[in-house]
């Protein structure tokens, strides 16, 4: 309906640009216009322009779900972001509860506390998000010695375009640290927390046996330093699982500004196989609706929507989440072996 | 004579800024040699200024476009005592680190600003030596826009001397895309330029590290030391032009990969109070480095094999105090390079920036290959593997001189990579358990259990063989009486399971419990009996008490 409304705005935001990194979209995936607008205007974009990235934050509702509908929703929006986003940022709302009220019992952090008395819940997981945006786009903003535009993580974290979802670690995730100048053990410490489960935006662990890395980056901020990133890049490589031919797949990033109230810190994205597991949890939301039809007559009713949207749906999500199993039980071709000493040497 | 330099992409211009600033410094420098004969240093600086700088009555302005795709970094460029006045940077957000994007769409934003600059550019110039386009190979920009602009350049002038200068990417993690893009860009560069100076990020790092021991290592000081050792080739000479120097060692136009050696690499800090050492020792160094370092064994000396070299001096040496022997040995030469072209001195009386003393050596021989392992240097590796297990890179470093640590430390995981997957896949297909089971993790644990009757067999050591090979490490040498213990056991064990039953095995195998792997277990030096049955550390598969041996 509002559509040629919509494109007009965008085309007079576009013709402000004299260049066009991408676009930023955030919105949620439990409610109603965030899924299905946001959506719809995602598959706008890629009409319109189909050349710029269409980078997408999006919030599961998972822990929060107060929208019986909900997985409805989840689950035709992940549809529509696994066909036509150059690259998702999911986070999963209970992931942003468990960070906050990890810190609201963590005494040391008296400026969080402070924060978090002035802020409506919402508000401080918001901050959270917040954060990882401007983590994410410190490349574009701020110079450093090594830069990353928002443009080179597309190209360095999806390697197929139907695996485009990354899950992101941040740390530090507290308002602000009250040391005077962060040495190597600080540092290395940020490194670490981004990797564990508990600072992932996610309720997935990167770093578990059971999760195969298709693409890393990381990106330093403040005082990080390239023999740092080295020497974490080589950690990385000896914790966790990678195929065979994205053992290498490691994009570093430097840049010079660190966030206020810092002096060091770190975002690292990950496309990992483990992200199946959310889109298992949407499917399976789904499917436990749909296979009683509760609440489908309210789909059904808007002129336009068709019960087999609901199938094929599940089976785009069954089809993505194949793919990422098909990477974990990956052969490798053709594995040399190692021969005895004296025999024919052949590695 | 001069050189105009084009700076691309993030890389290319980072890079360039710290040969000007190096430059810079060295015409500002005083060493000794400069204060001694005053005549010598005029002429040298006079000499060098022209060569990157346009000397206005306002200042110097260097000889130099920087063009990116992107403004960030060039923002940087103009607080100097010189300036950079052309500047061809849109802000278009870079070029995604994919070259197909620098090299057509980018590339069509920029391409005929910087062609018009250029040709002022040169119109400015009395006598150009040489185009020196400096960039990365893995970038977008670097690259893409990069090998695009430099093809216009060689259409555009055909007889002009082109020298690129690409920066190789660290091998292992940097950017994702780095494969595809330097090939690319080699490639495309490899037809239309006359020579290209590669140098290694890998190579440059471990040398910067070295030198800054105390503190930590930013992408300026491996800059800084690209920077110094262009200058070393680049800067004036008697009686030789750039260009001549650089084509002296690619006398055949299909060889034309070129890398620099230098001597001594100093910290800075401590470079008033350390005294550079003569010549005959700096040359030796160079001499080894130019080998990287495989002069221990002559297996993989026979190996390397040189087009050309190129020895450049500075600093105050009599006629006679360079001892280029060791680089006139015929059989380190390609059998068609005639004698005279094997290998080739160039001095320069006064030193470089506040060395008294520098040599470098522009070399092209076939170790630029050295990513690949040859079969040599894999049975080297082999052998000492057997002797020492995996855990001894220090040791396995020492025996395969020509890799660094890092290579040894690639290819090993890489081969445990291939050997775990390959097990696990054997594992899963014969037994239908989990690939996951913790075979080698109990083997382990067993090892520390071990009951001994006999002293001169080592059964700890069994046991750690044993669960090494379940995790398709190789493992270490078992000593004479153990390993012909360890294989009279195999066989036994294979005639054995050949008539068995399964039945006890798998009494043992049921009352094991998925062990928690991810954790980290520290294991304490004493322990007792029950401690060690409820401690999840040491007992990770929870083995119950009936089936546990007592070491008394
Ligand atoms: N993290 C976060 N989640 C929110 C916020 N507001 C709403 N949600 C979640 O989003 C879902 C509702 O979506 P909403 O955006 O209100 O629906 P819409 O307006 O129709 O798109 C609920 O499940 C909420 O848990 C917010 O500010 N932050
Ligand atoms: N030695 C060195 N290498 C660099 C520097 N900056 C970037 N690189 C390397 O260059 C590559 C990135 O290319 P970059 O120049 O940033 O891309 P572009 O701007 O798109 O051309 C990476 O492999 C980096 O390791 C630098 O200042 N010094
Ligand atoms: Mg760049």
């Amino acid at each position: 309906m509002f559509e040629t409304t919509i494109l007009t705005s965008i085309k007079k935001a576009v013709e402000k640009c004299d260049s066009l990194h991408g676009f930023l979209l955030m919105f949620s995936t439990g409610g109603g216009t965030g899924s299905g607008l946001g959506t719809y205007i995602l598959k706008l974009l890629e009409d319109n322009y189909p050349n710029i990235d269409r980078f997408v934050i999006c919030v599961y509702p998972t822990g929060t779900e107060d929208v019986i509908t909900c997985p409805y929703n989840m689950a035709l929006a992940t549809k529509e972001l696994i066909k036509h986003a150059s690259c998702v940022v999911p986070v999963e709302n209970r992931a942003l509860l468990d960070i906050v009220n990890r810190q609201a019992n963590n005494k040391h952090s008296v400026d969080t506390m402070n924060f978090i008395a002035k802020c409506k819940p919402f508000q401080d997981m918001n901050s959270i998000i917040v954060n990882l945006l401007l983590n994410l786009t410190s490349g574009s903003r701020f110079s450093g010695s090594l830069n990353v535009d928002l443009n080179e993580i597309s190209t360095n974290m999806v390697p197929f375009p139907n695996l485009q979802f990354l899950a992101a670690g941040l740390s530090p995730l507290t308002v602000s640290s009250d040391l005077v100048k962060s040495n190597k053990q600080i540092r290395e410490e940020i490194f670490l927390q981004t990797l564990q489960k508990n600072n992932q935006l996610l309720k997935i662990n990167v770093t578990g046996p059971k999760s195969i890395i298709l693409g890393t980056t990381l990106i330093g901020r403040g005082d990080f330093n390239i023999s740092d990133m080295r020497t974490y890049i080589q950690r990385l490589q000896k914790k966790t699982c990678f195929t065979s031919w994205s053992a290498r797949a490691m994009k570093i990033g430097l840049c010079d500004v660190p966030p206020i109230g810092h002096h060091a810190a770190m975002l690292s994205l990950f496309n990992t196989t483990s992200m199946s597991t959310l889109l298992k949890t949407v499917n399976s939301q789904l499917m436990r609706l749909y296979n009683r039809k509760a609440h489908t007559h309210h789909y059904l009713q808007v002129p336009g929507f068709e019960d087999y949207f609901f199938e094929e749906c599940s089976e785009i999500i069954t089809s993505s989440i194949q793919s990422y199993r098909d990477i974990e039980e990956l052969k490798p071709f053709g594995i040399p072996r190692l021969t005895p000493v004296g025999s024919d040497i052949s590695l | 004579m001069s050189n105009i330099t084009l700076q691309f992409g993030q890389c290319g211009n980072q890079v360039g800024q710290a040969l000007y600033s190096c430059v810079y410094e060295d015409i500002k420098s005083k060493n000794e040699c400069c204060v001694s004969n005053k005549r010598l240093n005029n002429e040298y600086i006079k000499e060098s200024q022209n060569m990157w700088f346009h000397v206005k009555q306002s200042g110097l302005e260097a000889r130099s476009l920087l063009i990116d795709t992107e403004q960030k970094v060039i923002h940087q460029a103009n607080n100097k005592p010189y300036k950079f006045k052309n500047v061809i940077a849109g802000s278009y957000g870079g070029s995604a680190n994919n070259w197909a994007f620098g090299y057509t769409s980018r590339c069509l934003l920029v391409a005929s600003d910087i062609m018009e600059r250029l040709r002022h550019e040169i119109e400015k110039c009395d006598f150009i030596t040489c185009l020196l386009n400096i960039l990365s190979s893995s970038g977008g920009t670097g690259s893409g826009v990069g090998s695009r602009i430099i093809e216009l350049m060689r259409e555009e002038y055909p007889s002009k001397f082109i020298t690129n200068i690409i920066v190789l990417p660290f091998q292992k993690g940097d950017i994702v895309t780095q494969n595809y893009n330097t090939l690319l860009t080699l490639s495309k560069l490899y037809d239309v330029t006359d020579n290209t100076i590669l140098f290694e990020n890998d190579k440059i790092y471990d040398i910067t590290r070295k030198l800054t021991s105390d503190r930590e290592v930013r992408l300026s000081d491996l800059n800084q030391l690209i920077a110094q050792q262009l200058a070393s080739i680049a800067q004036p000479l008697n009686d030789v032009t750039f260009s001549q120097v650089v084509s002296r060692v690619t006398t055949h136009p299909s060889y034309n990969f070129i890398q620099i050696r230098s001597a001594p690499h100093l910290n800075v800090a401590h470079l008033n109070y350390e005294l550079i050492p003569n010549w005959s020792i700096l040359t030796n160094q160079v001499f080894k480095s130019s080998k990287t370092d495989v002069l221990v064994n002559p297996r993989l000396c026979k190996k390397i094999r040189y087009i050309g070299n190129v020895v450049v001096t500075r600093g105050y040496m009599t006629s006679n105090e360079i001892d280029l022997k060791r680089f006139k040995e015929k059989s380190m030469y390609v059998s068609w390079v005639p004698e005279t072209e094997r290998v080739l001195h160039y001095g320069q009386q006064r030193g470089i920036l506040n060395y008294q003393r520098f040599i470098s050596l522009l070399t092209n021989n076939n170790s630029i290959l050295s990513g690949s392992w040859t079969d040599i240097e894999k049975q080297l590796l082999l052998e000492t593997l057997q002797k020492y297990g995996v855990n001894n890179i220090q040791k396995i470093a020492e025996a395969v001189p020509s890799k660094s640590i890092f290579d040894i430390r690639s290819i090993i995981s890489k081969y445990q990579c291939m050997a775990q997957r390959a097990m696990a896949e054997t594992c899963s297909s014969t037994a239908s358990s989990s690939s996951e089971a913790p075979v080698d993790i109990v083997l382990k644990y067993i090892a520390l259990f071990d009951y001994r009757t006999d002293k001169q067999i080592n059964l700890e050591d069994c046991y750690m063989v044993l669960s090494d090979l379940t995790k398709g490490d190789p493992s270490k040498q078992l000593e004479g009486k153990t390993a012909q213990f360890f294989h009279e056991c195999f066989t036994k064990l294979a005639r054995s399971v050949k008539e068995d039953d399964h039945s006890k095995k798998e009494v043992f195998l049921d009352s094991l419990e998925p062990a928690n792997l991810s954790t980290t277990r520290t294991y304490r030096a004493k322990v007792d009996r029950n401690g060690i049955l409820s401690d999840t550390n040491l007992n990770p598969c929870k083995v119950p008490a009936n089936l546990l041996m007592d070491k008394k």
